[in-house]
């Protein structure tokens, strides 16, 4: 092998291990209170670890590897009913998990210390031994096992140096000697992990050896091409053990096995997982395919644009009407990509039963973890921005909201708190809840931090409703957390969920009830890559206004505009409603066409959990617009949130009315 | 940097002086495009065109680096698109493109730290051809993510 990149390898590797620590995680968390582990689930426990093991192993992680190999031994004699599962056993091994998890952190950082390896090990292995404890005779049992290996080692260490003769002389297409072959090469890999763990073991391992005897055929050269891929990789592994099963039984049956027993185990271990016809796919290849979409919505509608100053009314009907089956069509292009980013709400969920777990047990409370509207989808790249600021919500919940178990019975409640996380799409959005039963906020102590802070003036914090009040813990610095623990209380973190919030494009929103609980509703756009908008025309500008932000267009009445104090507050009364007005010329500093509002047009729209008026002089036509980054340069200008290309190659700007009234 | 540095320079007029930039930045030479103004920005950012599909800024270096205060643009004045260091595309105004120019780039004169208009951590350094001087401007500092960020906006300018 050439040049060798590990890294681009470990990064796959990383990512599969997430996942399957979100497996380990879970299965975990289910026996943990069950307080029971069926076959089933202990099997596919073993071979989340097994995997993790065998994958570490081949990107050169080493000791990672040895720790998970640990863990692959005990599952698998509590797999084979050495052990039984005891209800402390879930937890040990939620522990032991997390072990497996710091030690990968710090072997990728090379920051991994022998010693502190060393001892973090023996820990482990002291631990886990004290279950061995009971089953002395057992123990007993596997050390024999243990020297049979040996022996079985001993024996393959010699036919492996006889391999390649044999290998060379036998036809390619007989599979007897591809089967023993392979065999062989498992029980070299089964047996090294048992003899010397801190040696790498695994596939890569197994790869050096067979190339270096020579020109090989088989599922190696398969791995050789996959590597020059570079993605896919570790899929592929996965679906090795099967041809290793079917390799090791045709080696059976041809040829005299040394170690019959041994041979059976390997046969029942290596449970083949269902194949699956999915792929891993760099998010940014995504991208790119979004963006040429995006490139032919415009080319698109600069033939559009052109139709509209043609002169013969024949061909510019034809060429329409054409055009509008070519909009169908990139229209379904585009929704299938969308729909290859968009993952349910599920991989988002999964993350949490885990955190609050660990949180609950450090805080001594009791929590019961429910989520509704686990199939709705999300974007992908939504999700990247979306965790960090629900981890916040969730621990704040856990920490303030949710009560101790005594003051949860004094106030005759269930002791067991509960945390209801949900999503569900509606009128083009996703709203997201968090939802728990705890104690509420206290307003008057949020409200009395914030003045005592400098944040609020006294006067305006008497008339304040109850949800402004609420609104006041995204206030940076506000904490009103008697003690500050390591899970929350130093004030950061909810002022960071609402700037992670609005950076996607989305708002926060807290309703709580003293004593009852907290409600925190997230609204965010479906996606992030391409909307419907609207052509407005402010003085001699244009913009564009995302469709899915208007409620609704007017010409107002004289009668229907209102003011509150001097000119610059207007309001507009519609129906029951009083909506402030923006007059969006005076924000972008534009030369106005029309001063009176009813010479104009008022667009109502949502803004955050708001409605605006917004004052424009024109509204033209609808479009689909792709939308590009303005802050690769500037730090966004209030109102402005992002820019698109137009139909005629200049650049439109869009309207962000998330924070079109911050500029107020 | 591990590539050789190009030895050309393009050379342009801001007012009556000759600037240069290395060449290897720049992507193109174009006339003045319709331009798309951004609310609350800088005088010297101009707005944002479209050049190649992308979303690129055009910075005036006229007002930038206060050259010429009241400047016009018409079908005579021309941008310099150039690609920066971690790939964004920025069109600069200039009064006009001059020349090219083979320099020795470690044989500079150093700028002068004289209280100069364009402050000596946006040069390069100067260098004399025949009777002219050839200020080289360091694009990447001017153009600088953080520093953009920073100056960019009209009412940060102004409390400056």
């Amino acid at each position: 092998m050439a040049v060798f990149d590990i890294n681009k390898y470990r990064q796959m590797f990383l990512e599969e291990a997430q996942d399957l620590f979100e497996t380990i995680d879970n299965i975990l968390l289910e026996a943990e209170d069950a307080g029971d582990m069926d076959n089933e689930t202990i099997n596919s426990l073993f071979r989340s670890v097994h995997t993790l093991k065998g994958n570490s192993a081949s990107v050169e992680l080493s000791m990672f590897a040895a720790l998970a190999h640990e863990l692959e031994f005990f599952m698998d004699r509590l797999r084979n009913g050495e052990l039984s599962f005891q209800d402390s056993m879930a937890s040990l091994l939620i522990d032991g998990v997390d072990t497996l998890k710091h030690i990968l952190e710090l072997e990728l950082n090379d920051e991994l210390e022998h010693d502190y390896f060393t001892s973090t090990k023996e820990d482990l292995l002291y631990k886990l031994d004290n279950f061995s404890q009971d089953i002395k005779e057992s123990l007993l049992l596997d050390e024999e096992e243990h020297c049979k290996n040996e022996k079985a080692l001993n024996l393959q260490d010699v036919e492996v140096e006889e391999e390649p003769a044999f290998g060379l002389l036998m036809p390619k297409d007989d599979e007897g000697a591809y089967g023993a072959l392979i065999s062989n090469a498992i029980k070299n890999d089964e047996s090294s992990t048992k003899e010397d763990e801190d040696d790498g073991f695994g596939f890569f391992d197994e790869l050096e050896l067979i190339e270096e005897d020579g020109e090989w055929f088989g599922f190696f050269d398969e791995l050789e091409l996959i590597e020059d891929e570079g993605f896919g990789f570790f899929d592929t592994i996965e679906t090795l053990p099967e041809k290793k099963v079917q390799a090791a039984q045709t080696a059976k049956e041809e040829k005299e096995v040394p170690n019959k027993e041994l041979e059976v185990k390997e046969s029942s271990k290596f449970k083949p997982e269902s194949a699956s016809s999915s792929i891993r796919v760099d998010l940014s290849k995504i991208d790119a395919l979004m963006n040429n979409i995006g490139e032919l919505v415009i080319a698109h509608s600069m033939l559009m644009q052109y139709t509209y100053i043609m002169q013969d009314q024949k061909i510019k009907s034809e060429l329409s009407e054409r055009l509008d089956l070519l909009d169908r069509y990139i229209r379904e292009l585009q929704e299938s990509v969308m729909s290859v980013r968009m993952i349910p709400m599920e991989t988002v969920f999964s993350k949490f039963p885990k955190v609050i777990r660990d949180t609950a047990k450090k805080l001594n409370k009791k929590i019961d973890f429910r989520h509704y509207g686990d199939s709705v989808e999300i974007d992908k790249a939504m999700i990247e921005g979306l965790t960090d600021p629900l981890t916040h919500i969730v621990r704040n919940a856990m920490d303030h909201g949710i009560e101790s178990t005594d003051r949860r019975r004094a106030a005759g409640k269930n002791e067991t708190g509960t945390l209801l996380m949900g999503a569900q799409q509606a009128n083009g959005q996703m709203i997201i809840k968090i939802q728990d039963d705890g104690g509420g906020i206290n307003l008057a102590k949020v409200t009395a931090k914030a003045i005592q802070n400098g944040i609020l003036e006294e006067s305006v914090a008497a008339g304040m409703s109850n949800e402004d009040k609420a609104m006041l813990i995204f206030a940076p610095g506000l904490s009103t957390a008697e003690a500050v623990t390591d899970i929350s209380g130093r004030g950061v973190g909810m002022d960071v969920v609402m700037s992670n919030i609005k950076k996607l494009g989305g708002a926060v929103k807290v309703e709580t009830e003293e004593g009852f609980g907290s409600t925190f509703t997230i609204v965010l756009p479906l996606t992030l890559a391409i909307l419907d908008g609207l052509n407005i025309r402010v003085g001699k500008e244009h913009y564009i206004l995302p469709l899915s932000a208007i409620i609704e267009s007017l010409k107002p009445e004289e009668g229907m505009i209102k003011q509150i104090g001097d000119e610059e507050s207007e309001v507009l009364m519609l129906r029951e409603e009083f909506i402030p007005v923006v007059r969006l010329h005076a924000i972008f500093n534009i030369a106005p066409q029309n001063h009176k509002l009813t010479d104009g047009i008022l667009i109502v729209v949502r803004s955050g959990t708001k409605k605006i008026a917004l004052f424009v002089d024109e509204f033209m036509n609808q479009q689909q617009f792709v939308i590009k980054p303005l802050d690769r340069n500037f730090r966004n200008a209030q109102g402005i949130g992002g820019a698109t290309v137009r139909g005629d190659g200049t650049i439109g700007l869009i309207i962000d009315t998330m924070n079109i009234m911050d500029k107020n | 940097m591990a590539i050789i540095e190009s030895n050309q320079l393009l050379t342009f007029k801001l007012g009556s002086e000759t600037y240069g930039i290395v060449i290897n930045k720049v992507r193109e030479i174009l006339t003045y495009p319709v331009v798309t103004p951004i609310p609350d920005a800088s005088r010297w950012v101009k707005g944002v065109i479209n050049l190649r599909g992308e979303v690129a800024p055009i910075i005036d270096l006229r007002v930038r680096f206060n050259i010429n205060s009241e400047p016009v643009y018409n079908e005579r004045t021309i941008v310099i698109a150039v690609k920066t260091e971690d790939s964004r595309m920025i069109g600069l105004v200039v009064d006009e493109v001059s020349d090219m120019e083979n320099v020795e780039l470690d044989k500079l004169y150093p700028a002068p730290d004289m209280g100069t208009s364009i402050a000596p951590k946006y040069l390069r350094g100067l260098f004399k051809k025949e009777d002219k001087m050839i200020v080289i401007l360091d694009i990447d500092k001017i153009l600088d993510k953080e520093e953009m960020q920073r100056l960019s906006r009209h009412s940060v300018e102004m409390v400056a």
